[in-house]
């Protein structure tokens, strides 16, 4: 996952290269047989960036409260969950959410910051049980629904989002 | 993606509560029975539910641990024309409470419903994520 973050990272910049090289290009009175071609799907990606952070912290979120509602029964199992807007601050600044940053030992080394999946907390105990279990099954199932739909308008936006782009690549054909 | 071990994990869960059903069912049939395959009067069986990593980071599904007799004393029930009564005449009965395997199977019941819906909803997303951009 650190790797797959970085090479974005990586992409990202290469992109931003390659705009900056392009418009010294096309100042010198360079043409191009595709003019622009990177400069629309680096703009395409940003648009897209923010919601596609967002809905892989949906699925994330939805995958731990899976594993509190199939531990419902469990004895001494405590409900985690995420701080999703802190996690999704992060993800969207890029850094790192699991706190993985490189230790260096002298200033001449080279920082990096790895980044882990959102900080699981534990679930403020509601009503406490005789077994340990902090699971509040009321609790997990609003919250799983709610997640549900967060999920779907995220996939809504994007669907929409991609719409105007069509539409705008499409107008005066 | 996170999203398909949200399968896995409630796919775990219904299997850890068939398993529990499995045990009331085994204990409301047997809970007349004299004796056991053993010879013994049949003791209540219960299972033991534990969390198991599952997926990524953070996941966890549910396993039974082991299944363990209840250590309750067996029923003595007063039947002196009964073959398997001791010389003061009683009986010793499967040591299974009814009542709590009532309340047992109606929550694995719960429990199995939930997770199944669960997996209905996890299904939904990912169609919905399939049919992106359409």
């Amino acid at each position: 996952m650190a790797g797959k973050r970085r090479m974005d990272g990586l992409h990202k910049h290469r992109r931003r290269a390659e705009c900056v090289a392009w418009h010294k290009f096309r100042s010198e009175g360079g043409s191009s047989v595709y003019p622009g071609v990177s400069d629309v799907v680096s703009k395409l990606d940003n648009a897209l960036a923010f919601q596609q952070q967002a809905l892989g912290l949906r699925a994330y979120r939805q995958q731990v409260l899976a594993s509190n509602i199939a531990n419902a029964d469990t004895p001494h199992y405590k409900a985690r969950d995420i701080d999703f807007s802190a996690a999704l601050k992060n993800a969207v600044a890029g850094r790192g959410n699991g706190d993985l940053t490189l230790a260096a030992s002298s200033p001449r080394h080279l920082g990096g910051v790895g980044t882990g999946a959102a900080p699981l907390l534990y679930r403020k105990e509601t009503q406490s049980s005789v077994d340990g279990n902090t699971v509040d099954m009321d609790i997990e199932r609003s919250q799983f629904a709610e997640n549900a739909i967060h999920y779907e308008a995220g996939v809504a936006f994007i669907t929409h989002h991609l719409r105007m782009m069509s539409a705008a690549m499409s107008t005066g054909q | 993606m996170s999203m398909f071990s949200v399968f896995n994990i409630a796919g775990s869960a219904l299997t850890a509560q068939s398993l529990r059903l499995n045990a009331v069912a085994s204990n409301m049939a047997n809970a007349d029975s004299v004796a056991g395959p053993d010879g013994k009067p049949y003791r209540a069986k219960q299972v033991v539910f534990e969390a198991t990593p599952m997926g990524a980071a953070g996941g966890q599904g549910v396993r039974v641990r082991q299944v363990v007799e209840d250590a309750s004393p067996a029923r003595m029930v007063y039947d002196p024309r009964n073959p398997a009564a001791n010389d003061q005449g009683y009986v010793a009965m499967s040591n299974v409470n009814a009542v709590e395997e009532m309340v047992n199977m109606i929550s694995a019941s719960r429990s199995y419903q939930t997770n199944a819906d669960v997996m209905n909803t996890a299904k939904t997303l990912l169609l919905r994520t399939l049919q992106l951009g359409q």
